[in-house]
């Protein structure tokens, strides 16, 4: 995009991203380094921003967001600046980093700042047009880049950012449930819906891949139907408690229930791999089954 | 302009800085007035900036980090015909535009303030990207003492001395108080000379309320020859030209009421309007 002449500048926050470093080398004018220093990023982005450029701010998840908050509301969201923060790595991101390097209370602090659009990729083809969407998009951008997400989900006609809602199973008449999701355990989603579908529960697999989504669309597509929501983010402000928000505003009386990280005992101290984390939480595929046929 | 020309309109818009903060009862007077003589060298003299095309690309930027103190630039802006004169009157009344911190709604606001340490980020990015785009406009930068204890200034202080950002000139109000107390007593500052210069930049040092300093030290910031960013220290003085508000902490955000109204109106030397 760069090379076609769009006026980006890459705030790098000293953090290592394959996509990007090859342009720390051929444009360099274009690739602005501030260092550790996660406030200023988010400054100086904004300064870009108001001078006309459009910079893609980026660094070690969750600190673009989470070391910002307040240059994010005050100095972006509150001039409507169009930019993209990006933030790579979600929910617990890297654990065995610990618990300083998850990133699984962004959606509750993004949503809390208006006027900012969060995005989950879900497919590389996703990845691809947000690229172009993002140029177009008159307000600032939250991205959540999950680097366990692979394949193809989509067809690029079948995105669209402003309705934020992909059905990726669709039993039609048939269904008896819909689970929604995002980011990399859509996967895990679809793999359970074939499963159920040979016991007999027909269930559509929903991506909410961009918050705000289409509320009046997303409802037809549920209808009455029970909804489980699974998330790799903190049980608590993320998509199930937007869905808890939205039945509620249409006094829908959809069974519910929400899957996602419960800290109720505080951060682990231990450190481990994402596979052991979601099996501490009950995340695992065989969770998501077991908590889908109880909703039924 | 001359010297007494300029003089008066300081005198003016200080007079009505007052007029805004005893009619709304409140707003951050004795801020404003520490910055008055800085803001009005600035705007009347200094910065290229054409009032009828408000958002012109070539213009030079001012972004007011200390934002608290930006009902200075309220009557300077409808002195220049940014504004309308009678929308000083709507300051910090519903609905209205003029806040206690300015926003982009307003013609002539280059930045929208409020949080302070933000400013100065902000303004090292408008440079990156005059200095990228090979433009001769320059960025100004007002940033309070207080305000400087916020990491983020210092963040965007190496920043803009490692590219050496010698399009970006700021300007530290050192009026030696935050909402407490004298800097000095809360947390120590000095030397910030030293700091800054540490940090990359050029550092002068003014009285930030003579007025031919002021002019001094920005005379020659359109083409200065050395590569660092410019940091000029202006000694100032919270509250200025008001005794009972002078260095007076409890002053912070509150406008004199009662007896203490006609007492500023006549230290002012106008009348109450």
């Amino acid at each position: 995009m760069i090379e076609h002449g769009e006026d980006i500048i890459i705030v790098s926050e000293d953090y290592a991203a394959p996509m990007f470093d090859s342009l720390r080398v051929t444009h360099p004018e274009r690739f602005l380094g501030v260092g550790i220093a996660e406030q200023n990023g988010m400054a100086v982005a904004s300064g870009l921003a108001l001078t006309g450029k459009y910079p893609i701010v980026y660094g070690c998840a969750p600190f673009p967001l989470t070391r910002a908050v307040d240059q994010l509301k005050s100095a972006v969201a509150g001039m409507h600046l169009p930019m993209t923060i990006l933030n790579s790595g979600i929910g617990f991101g890297v654990p065995e980093f610990g618990a300083t390097h998850y990133n699984a209370d962004d959606i509750a602090i993004v949503r809390g700042i208006p006027g900012v659009r969060i995005i989950t990729p879900s497919d590389n083809i996703m990845a691809a047009k947000l690229a172009d969407f993002s140029l177009q998009c008159k307000e600032p951008l939250y991205v959540r880049f999950d680097k366990n997400c692979e394949g193809e989900l989509y067809a690029p006609d079948e995105i669209d950012f402003n309705c934020g809602i992909g059905v990726l199973n669709d039993p039609g008449d048939r269904a008896n449930a819909v689970i929604i999701t995002c980011g990399c355990l859509i996967n895990d989603c679809l793999n359970i819906a074939k499963v159920a579908a040979d016991g007999g529960i027909n269930v559509k697999v929903v991506d909410l891949y961009s918050l705000p989504f289409d509320e009046e669309e997303l409802l037809s597509i549920l209808g009455d139907l029970p909804v489980l929501t699974v998330e790799e983010h903190n049980v608590n402000g993320g998509i199930g408690t937007a869905l808890l928000e939205l039945f509620n505003r249409h006094k829908r009386k959809n069974a519910i229930t929400r899957m996602g990280i419960d800290f109720k005992e505080g951060y682990p101290s231990v450190s481990g791999s994402r596979e052991y984390f979601m099996k501490e939480f009950e995340l695992t595929p065989e969770d998501i089954y077991k908590e889908l046929k109880s909703l039924l | 302009m001359t010297t007494q020309q300029l003089e008066e309109k300081i005198c003016l818009a200080k007079r009505k800085v007052l007029d805004m903060c005893v009619a709304a009862g409140k707003g951050h007077l004795t801020t404003a007035y520490s910055c008055a003589e800085i803001v009005a060298v600035l705007f009347y003299e200094v910065m290229r900036i054409d009032p009828k095309v408000p958002r012109w690309e070539e213009r030079d930027r001012f972004v007011m980090s200390k934002n608290h103190g930006s009902v200075m630039t309220y009557p300077i802006l409808a002195d220049l015909g940014y504004i309308e004169e009678k929308e000083l009157g709507t300051f910090m009344r519903d609905g209205t535009r003029l806040g206690g911190h300015s926003k982009l709604c307003i013609p002539g606001v280059d930045f929208a303030g409020g949080s302070l340490g933000i400013g100065l980020g902000a303004a090292v990015g408008m440079a990156y990207a005059a200095k990228l785009d090979q433009k001769d406009w320059l960025t100004f930068c007002l940033v309070g003492d207080a305000e400087s204890y916020e990491g983020a200034i210092w963040e965007a202080a190496m920043l803009a001395g490692h590219h050496k950002l010698n399009n970006l000139v700021g300007i530290l109000d050192r009026n030696r108080l935050g909402v407490t107390g004298f800097t000095e007593d809360i947390l120590k500052i000095e030397p910030i000379d030293k700091k800054w210069e540490a940090f990359g930049w050029e550092v002068r040092e003014i009285n930030g309320h003579d007025i031919s300093q002021v002019r001094e030290a920005l005379t020659d910031v359109r083409g200065r020859e050395s590569d660092k960013p410019l940091m000029i220290i202006a000694q100032t003085t919270k509250g200025n030209g008001i005794d009972f508000m002078s260095d007076a902490p409890l002053f912070h955000g509150e406008p004199p009421r009662g007896a203490d109204v006609e007492r500023a109106y006549a230290q002012l030397g106008v009348k109450e309007s």
